[in-house]
């Protein structure tokens, strides 16, 4: 049943980002310039990104691998605290991670190029605190839903049942993804090493099923890139909700 | 009033012209890369033998309950072809030819003193089936596909089936990004391997291994020294789901645990179609127990040394087909 309004919830989401689409399209002029779109809309259209454009790849990728995942996830382990120390891959280091995936990282980047940006009325370092921002709030929003909706429990700590996925994961991608999207693969794959540490820090120290992880990565990775293909304006997908007299239709466009 | 059935044709076609539109940009693999597919009706043979040891320890507080060595020595054939732009399709086919297995019994198990126990089989493995397809990338110096490998096919049961059967799947995002001469390489993957049920020779109790996953990341880099000779090196961490082994003599479970391993590898070009191929890699996997006392501390490893030494051959039938197509 959980799972069911998980299912609705994201459906409605897509539906109110298909009109948000569809206005955008109707805001393009005959020469392909593109009017002001209202907030709303614009909102829409970014939350909706990670399945509009091409960073679905992102995010169909990682819940193929969650699925690979969860379909033998058979036995489930709630008895205990934590691991054995030899199967830590970090060991002790695993609080670093706990500490730098609450989104240190992602607030000193905003911050710092909104600061340069501003101080140097530099336009480029404005976008990339805009994007980071944008990217974070997103993964944040869709992080909190999915953990609402979906009650499970942790393996180390049963009473709490906010498991998946991982918000330190999506956080850390997000920011990974978006310093790679915009700084190139020399400090992206340095990004990405420290959001990878996070992440299995999280394993680590039994806060989390691997499965919880993945979905995590691709949610926070796909809003990194799906808002930078929105800034290069990529046409998206065109996704709509038709009310009908006994029911509904999804309709899906793409522009190619 | 929208009409699915168009909407799924409409689909077909975008997808068809995906596939079918010419590769634009991206580099050409060489056959020493481990990514490599060949142009479009061109293909390659991989013919080698493979010597192996997987050693799986299970201690507790630092005793040992019990210790499984498997040795093997394999031959390997591997050959694929691209019948269309590029999607490659393969058949990787193994013959066990020797194989040992040695179990002994540690100070904490049920059997301690029993003599060690020995068996040896000999066989085919299950064949894996391969799907790759290289799709476009819009930078020169990259070379993305999507690869697909399972095992449909469930032989016998046989204490080989350890290391491969039981309808495995592997998923991989791989990736290839050439800097100067040298190639920078690499995969994300997601491996499901199956249930598998063996006995041991002699033995009609049934040994069982449940279904596990492991998702992970691969790195390495081709080195080349000349136009004859490349190194290559990578390295593989990796994590993994569940890993719950039911033996005749003992149940272990475990709810996770991660790979570290690596690769060093010799390529030697004899000649544009010929590569001799030497490779070295070694993995071990731990896993976290669930099923003993808080109080001991349990390790449990499997550690896996592979040698291989190859021969590959890549041919180009494009002037067949092509002369074979043409009116």
């Amino acid at each position: 049943m959980k799972k069911l309004r998980a299912l609705l919830l994201v459906l409605s989401l897509f539906s109110l980002c298909a009109t948000a689409q569809e206005e955008e399209t109707k805001g393009q002029t005959p020469s392909g310039e593109r009017e002001e779109t209202s907030f709303p809309s614009r909102l829409l259209s970014e939350f909706a990104a990670p399945v509009t454009t091409k960073a679905k790849y992102i995010l169909g990728g990682s819940l193929i691998a969650a699925g690979m995942v969860y379909i033998n996830k058979g036995r489930r382990t709630y008895n205990k605290r934590e691991s054995f120390k030899s199967a830590r891959p970090f060991g002790e280091l695993g609080p670093i991670g706990e500490v730098l995936g609450w989104g240190f990282l992602n607030g000193i980047y905003t911050v710092g190029q909104f600061y340069y940006g501003h101080s140097h009325n530099d336009q480029e370092s404005l976008r990339a605190s805009e994007h980071m921002f944008k990217a974070s709030l997103y993964t944040v929003l869709s992080t909190i839903t999915l953990k609402s909706f979906i009650n499970e429990r942790r393996p180390g700590y049963p009473e709490d049942t906010a498991s998946f996925p991982s918000g330190h994961s999506s956080m850390s991608f997000a920011f990974a993804s978006v310093v790679a999207s915009r700084h190139g693969w020399f400090y992206g794959s340095l990004a990405y090493g420290a959001a990878t540490f996070i992440s299995v820090s999280r394993i680590n120290d039994d806060w989390h099923y691997l499965h919880d992880v993945i979905v995590g990565m691709g949610i926070g990775a796909a809003y990194g890139w799906s808002l930078k293909y929105l800034y290069d304006e990529e046409l998206p997908y065109q996704i709509g909700l038709i009310p009908a007299k006994n029911g509904g239709a999804i309709q899906i466009g793409m522009s190619f | 009033m929208h009409k699915p059935k168009k909407f799924a044709l409409g689909q077909l076609l975008t997808l068809f012209i995906f596939l079918s539109s010419p590769r634009i940009q991206g580099f050409e693999l060489q056959i020493d890369n481990p990514n490599y597919i060949p142009p479009e009706f061109g293909g390659f043979i991989k013919m080698g033998c493979v010597h192996g040891t997987k050693e799986i320890e299970y201690e507790a507080t630092s005793a040992i309950v019990d210790t499984q060595i498997y040795k093997s020595n394999e031959c390997q054939l591997n050959i694929n072809f691209v019948p269309w732009n590029r999607l490659m399709i393969g058949l990787d086919i193994r013959y066990d030819f020797d194989r040992e297995y040695h179990l002994k019994f540690g100070p904490l198990s049920d059997r301690y003193g029993e003599p060690d126990y020995y068996s040896s089989s000999s066989g085919l493995l299950d064949p894996d089936i391969i799907l790759a397809y290289e799709f476009r990338s819009k930078k020169d110096s990259w070379n993305q596909q999507v690869f697909f490998k399972m095992n449909p096919f469930d032989i016998e049961e046989q204490p080989k089936k350890i290391f491969r059967g039981g309808h495995d799947i592997f998923l991989e995002y791989r990736f290839s990004h050439q800097y100067d001469e040298d190639t920078m390489y690499g995969r994300l993957f997601s491996h499901y391997f199956g249930k598998k049920n063996y006995f041991q020779p002699g033995d009609s109790r049934k040994s069982v291994i449940e279904p596990y996953t492991e998702v992970g990341l691969e790195l390495g880099y081709l080195y080349r020294i000349n136009d004859k000779w490349t190194l290559q090196a990578d390295g593989l961490f990796a994590l993994s789901s569940d890993y719950d082994v039911i033996t005749p003599e003992l149940t272990k479970t475990a709810d996770k645990g991660f790979v570290i391993g690596g690769r060093f590898g010799v390529n030697y070009k004899l000649n544009r179609n010929w590569v001799v191929q030497l490779q070295h890699i070694r993995s071990s996997r731990i896993y976290n127990a669930t099923n003993e006392d808080r109080n001991q501390q349990i390790d449990y490893e499997v550690e896996d040394k592979i040698n291989f030494v190859g021969l590959l051959y890549q041919w180009d039938s494009s002037s067949f087909f092509k002369g074979l197509f043409r009116p």
